[in-house]
This record gives structure tokens, C-alpha cells and sequence, in this order.
């Protein structure tokens, strides 16, 4: 029961994006400007794209978990810059020693979708970690939570043939699907 | 019979039916948290020569789907997404042994394959199966269980706290550990 009160903030986060990403809820991206300047600092020929990346969003105080793009032959490298409540996208160009930092708007279905999804260890940072533990801790929970409940259900004699009936059916369809589709 | 009692046999019933799918959800995350570096095989069964005008809106790419699978024979439903401008992939779930087909553009070719068993892939499939727009009655079908085990989610925890609240010896306790999950949940999302 304490263990469902304290993770229930995420069963619901869970439930509700299940919800959203099952009926394909549209995700409209639009994207402010927060930042368009200039960006004196160069890099040295050859500098790999993710040194590149990490050096900007240092100077521009975003560090946190990325994924980068390019750079493309005319010297645009782009960084995503995730994020749960406002991912960035970031422009660098070379040729015009410019950055510019866009914000993606934050909007319901888009946001159930990046909580969904945000999942493993790759990423170097503490917020990240946390996720991936939070998200193992709701898979120890579903299995203690399903174990823990057939056996408060086997110890209730008056709920036996009804949960068995219940239990019976639903291992029933579910098997026929895992092996039929 | 009181309210209390019909919310607690409620609890109890649907979770002793939706309980394949509550412990599928859970195991099922464990390959996707615990990504492998390793990519699943596939086996080659087939390759023909295919020749269809491909939309330049992925919003239509599915009449092209269809085409795909009628070519290489393969019923039932199927997602299709365009790799780059000179492939186009469609899957056919299954949840065993899925088939996929790579249309190649430029060479007019047509690559069916299959993917052996393989229990990583198996359960992050279970996964990550869901939606309406597959085109099978049955992918529908089980899109409909997903809907519901959502529901039953937030049932549960409706219930659950109802039936906390009836315990006063435990509310202290759950005070806390509701509080103090909330407080880690949003730190965690403010953070990321």
C-alpha cells in the first residue's frame, strides 16, 4: 500500500501517456526563440560532434542530455537538448559564428509522450539516473504488486471460484493473443 | 452490501483479470530500461521485384503499405514509415515472429524477412504494441485491452487510496509516502 502511494504519481503518469500514445494524440511541435547571438568561441577542425555540443551547451549553461546533428556541409550542427517539460533545439553555425536556442512550447500530449519514453542509463546526469531507477522501482512494484495480490486473494475463501473465474479468463485471452497475432 | 465492499471486489476482480498485462508491462520494461547494444537478426524470406509511386506526405504512405504486404503475401496489420528518400519500411507485428519489408526505391526491390523468437525483442514488442490505425482487426482488438489496462491503472489507484483512507491507523504513513513520492516525481521531472 505505501509502496502504491509513493509511486503512484507515476502509475498515473504512466497510465494517462499509455492513454495518449495508444489513440496517436497529436503532438504539435511549435518553437519560441529564446536566444539568437553571437558565438565567438571556434573549434579546431575535426572536432567531434558531441565535443562540439558539449562545449555549447556549457557556455550556454544547458548542459543536460542531448543527442546532436551535423554538421552539415554548409556548418550547421544542431543540438537536442531534451528535456521533460521544454526540450531545446540549439543552432550552431560555423560559418556565421552564431547560436541560436529554440524552446519547444510545452503541451499535454507531447509531454505524456517524452515521460513515457525517457527510460535507460546512457545518459551521464544525475536527473537521468533517477528516471532510470524510478522506472526499474515501477517494474520491482507491477510484479510485487500482481505476486502480493494473488496471495491476498488466495487467503480471502470467500473470493476463490469469482477471482479464479476472473483470473482464468484473463490468462486466457491473453495467451490466445501472445500466440495467435 | 456497502460501497466499500463493491469498490474492494472491484479492485480485487479486475486486477486478478488484467493481471497477464500488469505483469507483462512491468517485465517488458526491463529490456527497454536496460537497452541491449546488440540489434535483433532477421532472416531473409524473400525478395521480389516491386515497382509503386510513393507519396511525398508520409501522411499517405499506407495505400503504399498495402501494396507492399499484398506483394509479399503477408495479411493482417502493419505500420510503414520512410527510412530516407530511397527506402520505405513496413512491419507486420507479431508478436512471436515478426515480419518486416524493405522497399528499395532506386532498385525496385521488394526484401521480406522474419525475425526469429527472441525473448528481448519478444517482450519489448509486447510493449510497445498499441494504436488503432494498424488496419487489423485484432492489433484493434488489443489496442482496446491497452485502453483498458490504462483505465484499471487509474482505477486502482482510485480504489486504493479510497481504501487507504478507510485504514485510519495508516493514514500517517501513506501521508508520507504519498508526499514524499510526489515531491520526488516532480523534482525529477522539473529536473530532467
Amino acid at each position: 500500500m505505501y509502496l502504491a502511494l509513493f509511486l503512484a504519481p507515476w502509475m498515473i503518469g504512466y497510465a494517462l501517456s499509455t492513454l495518449a500514445m495508444n489513440h496517436r494524440m497529436p503532438r504539435p511541435t511549435s518553437y519560441i526563440t529564446e536566444r539568437d547571438e553571437p558565438y565567438p568561441n571556434e573549434f579546431e577542425p575535426g572536432t567531434p560532434p558531441r565535443e562540439m555540443a558539449l562545449q555549447i551547451l556549457a557556455d550556454l549553461d544547458l548542459v543536460g542530455a542531448f543527442s546532436v546533428q551535423g554538421p552539415t556541409p554548409d556548418g550547421f550542427l544542431t543540438i537536442n537538448r531534451q528535456g521533460m517539460l521544454s526540450p531545446r533545439r540549439i543552432t550552431y553555425s560555423s560559418r556565421h559564428r552564431r547560436v541560436a536556442v529554440h524552446r519547444m512550447e510545452l503541451e499535454t500530449s507531447g509531454f505524456l509522450n517524452r515521460f513515457h519514453r525517457r527510460r535507460g542509463y546512457q545518459q551521464p546526469y544525475a536527473a537521468d539516473l533517477a528516471m532510470a531507477i524510478s522506472v526499474d522501482a515501477v517494474i520491482v512494484a507491477m510484479v510485487f504488486w500482481a505476486l502480493s495480490g494473488l496471495w491476498m486473494w488466495w487467503e480471502m475463501r470467500a473470493t476463490r471460484w469469482w477471482g479464479l473465474a476472473c483470473a482464468a479468463t484473463g490468462a486466457g485471452i491473453f495467451i490466445a493473443f501472445v500466440l495467435t497475432i | 452490501m456497502t460501497f466499500a465492499h463493491v469498490v474492494r471486489r472491484a479492485h480485487l476482480y479486475a486486477g486478478l483479470f488484467l493481471l497477464p498485462w500488469v505483469i507483462m508491462f512491468g517485465v517488458s520494461t526491463i529490456p527497454i530500461n536496460h537497452q541491449s547494444p546488440e540489434p535483433a537478426d532477421w532472416v531473409r524470406l524473400g525478395e521480389h521485384t516491386f515497382e509503386a509511386p510513393v507519396p511525398e506526405s508520409s501522411e499517405n504512405l499506407r495505400p503504399l503499405g498495402r501494396q507492399m504486404m499484398d506483394a509479399a503475401g503477408v495479411q493482417g496489420g502493419y505500420w510503414i514509415y520512410r527510412v530516407n528518400p530511397r527506402q520505405v519500411q513496413v512491419g507486420h507485428p507479431d508478436f512471436l515472429t515478426p515480419v518486416r519489408l524493405n522497399y528499395f526505391l532506386e532498385e525496385r526491390r521488394l526484401i521480406v524477412e522474419r525475425r526469429p523468437f527472441s525473448l528481448r525483442p519478444f517482450l519489448s514488442g509486447m510493449h510497445t504494441r498499441g494504436g488503432y490505425d494498424m488496419g487489423g482487426f485484432w492489433d484493434s482488438v488489443w489496442a482496446v485491452f491497452v485502453d483498458i489496462v490504462s483505465v484499471g491503472l487509474i482505477l486502482w489507484i482510485a480504489s486504493g487510496v479510497y481504501m487507504w483512507w478507510g485504514i485510519p491507523s495508516t493514514r500517517r504513513w501513506g501521508w508520507m509516502a504519498l508526499g514524499a513520492g510526489m515531491i520526488c516525481f516532480a523534482t525529477i521531472i522539473a529536473t530532467l
